[in-house]
């Protein structure tokens, strides 16, 4: 049997089990991982094949071998009838697949799958029986949440699933597990809940999964840009990330359709809009006034985060006349002591402001917090003291900065924004600002996934889920309206399906 | 309603632009008996117009001829707002800006919102639409008064004069039904209800413009535009004073959209007479950068585009008109020989 990495995957299994053993060693490299236990059932050679630390030795040895030694002195003592066996007469393991060719072999064993191959069948039974490490469920991480539910997905798809149905108990949720990646075979599953999501949607993210021809798929990342239009020119991404399964289930039930990814514990979600970035599972724990204060506070926050220090920038340099005089001499007797403008200030400190996030992501928590303490307070400080910066800049700094944590999934283009804002400020005033924010404004305008915009329900206006956008709705109304995701769509928004 | 109806696009265009020739330097010495009719008079005179085209348009396809009339008057409406608006720019702010740096910005960043598509500029256009409101409101509501009369002198002595020459020259020579008529074929709904709705909120609304303007100032001024300035400069807040900074946003926000609006229809028309192009972005740039070109090059001849705006306009729109006419009657008449060819035939 000639077996290579081009044409494994439709070589068929051939009767013999040595055969089938001697290139599947050969196709792994004799790898030091595989193991392979020849057994003879009534006369009948069989293996069984796993990869070691895959598989669950007591399931193995409880649920395989204690069944199949069973069959020693019995009656099954043709390969046909232990086949049979296994596959219509016991109920060995809950997940039993039968695999016809070495790609399906292979990717069955490294899915942790039990191969059991019996000599005269040219197929083998693939039994279920995973036991490798993973890591258990733990906090979200980068939503952290008040009164909200505090688990989050794990890395392995299987566990996130379970997640998913325990929360939306109902035969209308469906999983549709496809693979990606050439060399990864990356498990990717799509989440749905029928009638509810738009299956011309559906057909789309369908597509564009199967168009992926990358080698390996490592995580969400990699999948998001071939689900986005024209990724490289757009500021915001119209599909939306969480760890939370409560806030994925809320979305399901929306009429979203989720894209899971093994290996990760963040799930995508499409379509997103740019209302849902600033929503969070606590607006559905609080009372609806303070629901409406918090998104209030949330959308203040990205426009500090983003033109807070530019809008400074353009008023004290081109429109003074704009401050009030107290205020306006307060700044003036500032900015007199210090050595730099403003302009190259602001500059200088929001690098160092991005040097320190940096910095604070990749270091142990233990020493971090002492690196808060030393670039916050000691750095600033004598910054201050020294006149590289005024304090009133320092205020600015600190106001920005917290301002942008309060939505870290907009780490990106807070940041980007806010240089750009800088710059425009700095160079053109507020003409420079105005043009910057039109041409950010049009960019995320013009955003839109499958007929739906990106900045519904605001623009196209659709009234009746306005209230969710900058509030949210009473839980009386909730239970009124029936959501589905034609509401959100655009009938004059063309698709784009061609040419990717 | 899930999509951008005319409606829509209609009150977000008109706000725009009104915003936009805020910054325009009307003509001065009509017959104020004619001034005080010409509202009304070109409020009708345009509804007839507007009509006849669209009839002349729903009968007759988008043919290269109509597409390199349109070309000409977007580009030299684009020329000539920016022009006008980079002008009073200059005027107000000499030490800050200069004229013909705002007019490149302009068009770049025009091509750059109009790559966006048609949805996405008008989207932009409403969501701006409600920021303008909120701010306006908040000058208007700031605005002191006591603090009008040392910026009387700045102005005209005849202020009656001066507002309804103002106010006839914008309803006269003021683009918005052209531009309205080449967005037709990018507009999807009754064209025919969209305009009637459209020209009647536009009188509306110079109407209260007209009316807020004399309210607030006390008199009238001929220069709309500085005037917007001046009252901007009469607020005082608890943080803000003088609020003609944010005032500018508004009004180059405005601008821009409507720059990006025309270099939309600059590039529809540019695509459909040059069909070899087919990249959208370079359609784009290089409607930029030829139009930068033409501007810089007529300043240079000392030709201010603004001043002929509204002629050039009449007579792009006329020769669009008849050609769709002729082409009307044209077709009649083919259909007319073919029927009694057919007859014949049998």
């Amino acid at each position: 049997m000639q077996i290579s990495y081009e044409n494994f995957e439709d070589v068929h299994l051939a009767s013999s089990v040595s055969e089938n053993i001697l290139a599947l060693r050969t196709l792994l490299g004799n790898t030091m991982d595989l193991n392979v236990m020849d057994i003879e059932i009534n006369g009948v050679p069989c293996a069984l094949i796993t990869i070691e630390n895959m598989v669950s030795a007591s399931a193995m040895s409880e649920l395989i071998f204690r069944p199949m030694m069973g069959l020693e002195g019995g009656e099954a003592d043709t390969h046909e009838k232990i086949m049979d066996f296994i596959t219509s007469r016991s109920l060995m393991t809950a997940e039993r697949i039968m695999v016809y060719t070495f790609g399906e072999t292979v990717l069955q064993l490294f899915s942790g799958f039990a191969l059991i191959f019996v000599e005269g069948e040219n197929t083998a039974a693939a039994l279920g029986i995973q036991g490798y490490d993973k890591k258990s469920i733990s906090s979200p991480t980068s939503e952290n949440n008040v009164m909200g539910s505090q688990e989050a997905f794990a890395e392995v798809i299987r566990t996130n699933i379970s997640l998913i149905r325990r929360r939306i108990k109902h035969p209308a949720l469906r999983f549709e597990m496809t693979q990606t990646g050439k060399l990864s075979n990356t498990d990717v599953c799509i989440a749905y809940i029928r009638g509810k999501a738009d299956e011309k949607m559906l057909a789309e993210i369908r597509r564009r999964i199967s168009s992926i021809k990358l080698d390996s798929v490592f995580g969400a990342g990699y999948i998001r840009p071939f689900l986005e239009d024209d990724a490289a020119k757009r500021l915001f991404s119209e599909i939306g990330v969480t760890e939370r399964p409560d806030k994925l289930c809320a979305s399901l039930i929306e009429g979203r359709i989720a894209v899971l990814v093994d290996g990760t514990p963040f799930i995508m979600i499409c379509p997103y809009t740019f209302a849902q970035y600033f929503s969070s599972m606590d607006d559905y724990a609080s009372k609806s006034f303070f629901a409406w204060f918090l998104k209030f506070i949330r959308y203040f926050a990205f426009l500090l985060a983003t033109a807070f220090p530019g809008i400074y920038l353009a008023a004290v340099n081109y429109n003074p006349e704009m401050l009030n005089m107290k205020l306006l001499a307060n700044l003036s007797a500032s900015e007199k002591t210090t050595i730099l403008p403003l302009f190259s200030e602001l500059i200088i400190i929001m690098l160092l402001l991005e040097i320190m996030r940096e910095a604070s992501i990749r270091l142990p928590s233990a020493v971090g917090t002492a690196m808060s303490i030393a670039g916050g307070l000691i750095i600033g400080d004598s910054a201050v003291k020294s006149g590289i910066i005024s304090s009133p800049l320092l205020i600015i700094v600190g106001v920005t900065a917290t301002a942008s944590f309060v939505l870290p999934s907009f780490n990106q283009q807070t940041t980007a924004l806010r240089l750009a804002f800088i710059m425009a400020g700095g160079f053109a005033g507020f003409f420079g600002i105005t043009v910057c924010t039109v041409m950010s404004v049009a960019n995320v305008c013009s955003q839109s996934f499958s007929n739906v915009v990106f900045t519904a329900p605001a623009s196209p206006l659709i009234k009746d889920q306005l209230p969710n956008a900058f509030g949210r709705k009473s839980f009386m109304r909730m239970a009124r309206d029936d959501t589905k995701m034609s509401d959100l769509t655009s009938p004059e928004t063309p698709r784009r399906s061609g040419g990717r | 309603m899930k999509s951008i109806s005319a409606y829509q696009f209609a009150g977000a265009m008109i706000v725009v632009r009104i915003l936009a020739l805020a910054l325009y330097i009307p003509s001065e010495g009509e017959n104020p008996v004619v001034t005080a009719l010409a509202l009304p008079i070109l409020a009708l005179a345009k509804y007839a117009l507007l009509a006849l085209t669209i009839r002349a348009y729903e009968k007759q396809t988008f043919t290269r001829g109509a597409a390199v009339c349109s070309a000409i008057l977007a580009g030299a409406l684009l020329i000539s707002i920016c022009g006008a608006f980079s002008q009073s720019v200059e005027t107000v702010y000499p030490d800050r800006f200069s004229r013909l740096g705002i007019t490149a910005v302009f068009f770049i960043i025009g091509a750059y919102v109009a790559s966006m598509g048609a949805a996405g500029t008008v989207r932009t256009a409403g969501i701006f639409l409600f920021a303008a409101a909120i701010f306006s409101a908040t000058l208007l509501f700031q605005t002191r008064g006591s603090m009008l009369t040392d910026r009387i002198t700045l102005y005209s002595p005849s202020p009656l004069r001066d507002l309804e020459s103002a106010l006839r020259n914008l309803t006269a020579y003021s683009a918005d039904v052209f531009i309205f008529a080449m967005m037709l074929p990018y507009v999807r709904s009754s064209p025919k209800k969209a305009a009637g709705i459209y020209l009647t909120a536009d009188v509306l609304i110079w109407l209260v413009f007209a009316m807020a303007y004399a309210a607030i100032m006390g008199r009238l001024y001929p220069r709309s535009g500085y005037s917007f300035f001046a009252i901007a400069y009469c607020t005082q807040g608890l943080l803000i004073d003088r609020a003609d900074g944010i005032f500018f946003c508004v009004v180059s926000a405005a601008a821009i959209i409507v720059c990006a609006l025309l270099t939309g229809i600059l590039k529809n028309a540019m695509k459909y007479v040059f069909t070899s192009i087919r990249s959208d972005e370079k359609t784009y740039l290089s409607a930029a950068g030829v139009l930068t070109a033409a501007a810089i090059s007529l300043s240079g001849f000392g030709i201010e585009l603004s001043k002929y705006a509204g002629v050039l306009a009449a007579a792009v729109w006329i020769a669009l008109a008849v050609y769709a006419l002729t082409g009307i009657f044209s077709r009649k008449y083919r259909a007319a020989k073919n029927t009694e060819a057919e007859k014949e035939g049998e």
